[in-house]
């Protein structure tokens, strides 16, 4: 226990260095951008006094050190700052958008998950046969197609043509209210609040969505999990459940694939890298209102504020999760704290 | 019990292993014929085809047929020819793109495994913030903040790389560095960095080989998908992701040669260097 709580204290302390890192590495790049806020927001015909009466009001006139201590003083208060953009806070556009994004981002990993984990399993239960093959060949394909292109003939053929789903317009269809916000993500409030015709409607927009990133990011889970399950089948201990004789379907399930699945957990965190990336494809393409559309247009609009509270949204979000993922990791594998203990 | 299990496991190790090794070969060719044809084709075709920016109006948005194998986009200029043109294109950049984070991550690691201390930390924690941020998001960032651009792509995407050759060289590095030939140097009274280029590098960038075939895979993806946002390659100039994005709106409405053959040859691309890369993993496992 006591290693525990060592090994939680040493992972914090990494984490909030990581998180310490990328706000001083953020705010120093994010001044390389050539962009000028205020010349953009003053428009075309805009005086040099009004462009310089918005830098002002920016913040951007002052010395860099200062800038620096308004944005670190801003941080620990949770304040990203005003979008030069919509004029509205960074912090609570981010967060408004947060539920659209995880949202689709779950729907994604659980097809991910659903689709990927037992192909893993397959491959490597049949490994070197053509089933292994096939299932790698496919997982090839999938990590070599653009998301961006899949999405764009998905919505082609089979929402426009074969009309098996609706238009990519936004998480509902116009001129239905969404449910009030629980949690944010639609389909989970209309259900909480019992209205499951809306439920439907919204589960319905997010499927497509969400099957197109859900199945290229189901590569890397099938290449985690075949490999974590050929490491298992050649272990000691599945040797040993062979030779007392034990049926070749309760060796697989019971001690090949259970003990296979431990990687996993830590694999969601690589997953979490291709979902954020595929979300600014995926969400610009269906108008799905999440962070990945906001960031992108952010970076179009040169609306520092907005871009350096995206990248420091998804920098801590990153760091949260691995984290979190490292504490189930450890709590489920107790060698791991053996090894920090030591 | 016993007698019949053994045979059977060890049955199952032989077939998998001549398995591995038959698929290693097999896909290794397959992956470099589809990157021969392309390259191929993306020299040749455009010695005898017409410029790939040149409109016809009157011929646009025609469909796949003998005289336009792949239709034409709204401008009329031929889906095919653009398409095979923006083969070089796309190659070279996810090529540079691969081999400059191949060199300098091999370089940065080398140097941060083999000298250790401060120097090691410093790199070290900098790899870490940048592997915080998913790749294609760190080239986003890295790109639409130097300015919309076929070089800034480039940039932005080799940067995106450059950790994961750091990590790996590194690692290779650090048990390079106590091997009896680097020790030997030492003695010798061999200068540092000298050794780190002369014997560390050279004999920790196997892993990175590998992973440079991967990378140029993912690289591919990242520079389409760089300019399907207009924030990499730019239009008129024909490039897989660019005319993809430019083909959006027509795709909605009908015409969906003008994205699918693009994003097809996307798609070829990738698993061409993905075979590559797998089959050269497995043969080194």
């Amino acid at each position: 226990m006591i290693a525990m709580g060592r090994y939680v204290a040493e992972r914090l302390f990494t984490a909030l260095l990581s998180i310490a890192g990328i706000a001083i590495v953020v705010f120093f790049v994010s001044r390389v951008l050539p962009g000028d806020a205020a010349v953009v927001r003053a428009g075309q015909y805009a005086t040099p006094e009004q462009i310089a009466q918005l830098r002002a009001q920016f913040g951007v006139d002052q010395p860099v050190l200062v800038q620096f201590g308004h944005y670190l003083n801003g941080l620990v208060h949770f304040d990203l700052g005003v979008s030069t953009r919509t004029g509205r806070p960074v912090t609570a556009e981010l967060s408004g958008r947060l539920p659209a994004t995880l949202e689709l981002s779950i729907a994604a990993l659980l097809v991910a998950l659903i689709v990927g984990v037992p192909l893993g399993a397959l491959a490597a239960a049949k490994r070197g046969t053509a089933w292994d093959g096939l299932v790698r060949l496919g997982t090839i394909i999938a990590s070599s197609a653009a998301v961006f292109w899949v999405g764009l003939m998905a919505i082609y053929f089979l929402s426009n043509l074969l009309h098996w789903f609706p238009s990519p317009v936004d998480r509902l269809p116009r001129g239905i209210d969404p449910p009030g916000s629980i949690t944010g993500m639609f389909t989970v409030d209309a259900v909480l609040e019992g209205k499951f015709p809306l439920a439907v409607t919204a589960f319905q927009q997010l499927m497509l969505p969400a099957l197109t990133l859900g199945l290229i990011t189901a590569a890397p889970v099938v290449k985690i999990v075949r490999s974590a399950m050929s490491t298992a089948l050649r272990s000691d201990y599945v040797r040993t459940a062979h030779a007392f004789g034990l049926p070749r379907r309760t060796v697989l399930v019971q001690d090949a694939f259970r003990n296979s699945l431990i990687p996993v957990v830590t694999s969601i965190g690589i997953v979490a890298g291709y979902l954020i990336g595929g979300n600014i494809i995926i969400e610009q393409l269906f108008s799905w209102p999440g962070l990945g559309q906001y960031a992108y247009q952010a970076l179009q609009e040169h609306d520092l504020n907005a871009v350096q509270g995206f990248v420091i949204f998804v920098g801590v979000g990153y760091v949260a999760l691995n984290f979190v993922l490292d504490l189930i990791y450890a709590s489920i594998d107790p060698r791991v704290e053996l090894r920090t203990a030591s | 019990m016993t007698t019949n299990t053994a045979p059977i496991t060890r049955g199952v190790l032989r077939r998998s292993r001549a398995g591995a090794r038959l698929r290693g070969r097999g896909w290794l060719t397959a992956g470099l014929i589809l990157i021969g044809l392309l390259v191929v084709a993306g020299l040749v075709v455009p010695l005898f085809a017409e410029s790939p920016t040149i409109a016809h109006p009157a011929d646009a948005l025609l469909g796949p047929s003998g005289s336009h194998l792949f239709g034409t986009d709204r401008y009329g200029r031929d889906v095919f020819i653009r398409s095979v043109a923006a083969i070089r294109i796309d190659l070279l950049l996810a090529i540079v793109a691969a081999a400059s984070s191949f060199v300098l991550g091999s370089v940065v690691g080398a140097i941060s495994g083999f000298l250790g201390g401060y120097v090691d930390e410093v790199l070290m924690r900098i790899t870490d913030i940048m592997m915080a941020f998913p790749s294609f998001v760190l080239a986003l960032i890295v790109t639409a903040s130097l300015g919309n651009s076929t070089t800034h792509a480039l940039i932005g995407v080799a940067v995106a790389y450059t950790p994961y050759f750091v990590r790996l060289t590194r690692a290779r590095a650090l048990s390079v560095r106590s091997l009896d030939y680097v020790a030997a140097s030492r003695v010798a009274k061999t200068g540092r960095l000298r050794i780190a280029f002369t014997h560390v590098l050279p004999n920790s960038i196997q892993p990175s080989l590998v992973q440079a075939t991967l990378v140029s895979a993912w690289a591919i993806l990242d520079i389409a998908g760089l300019s399907f946002l207009g924030v990499g390659v730019q239009p008129p100039t024909p490039e897989w992701g660019a005319m993809i994005a430019d083909g959006y709106g027509d795709v909605l409405s009908g015409q969906w040669w003008t994205a699918f053959f693009p994003g097809l040859l996307i798609m070829i691309a990738a698993t061409g260097f993905h075979l590559i890369g797998d089959a050269v993993d497995g043969g080194m496992e």
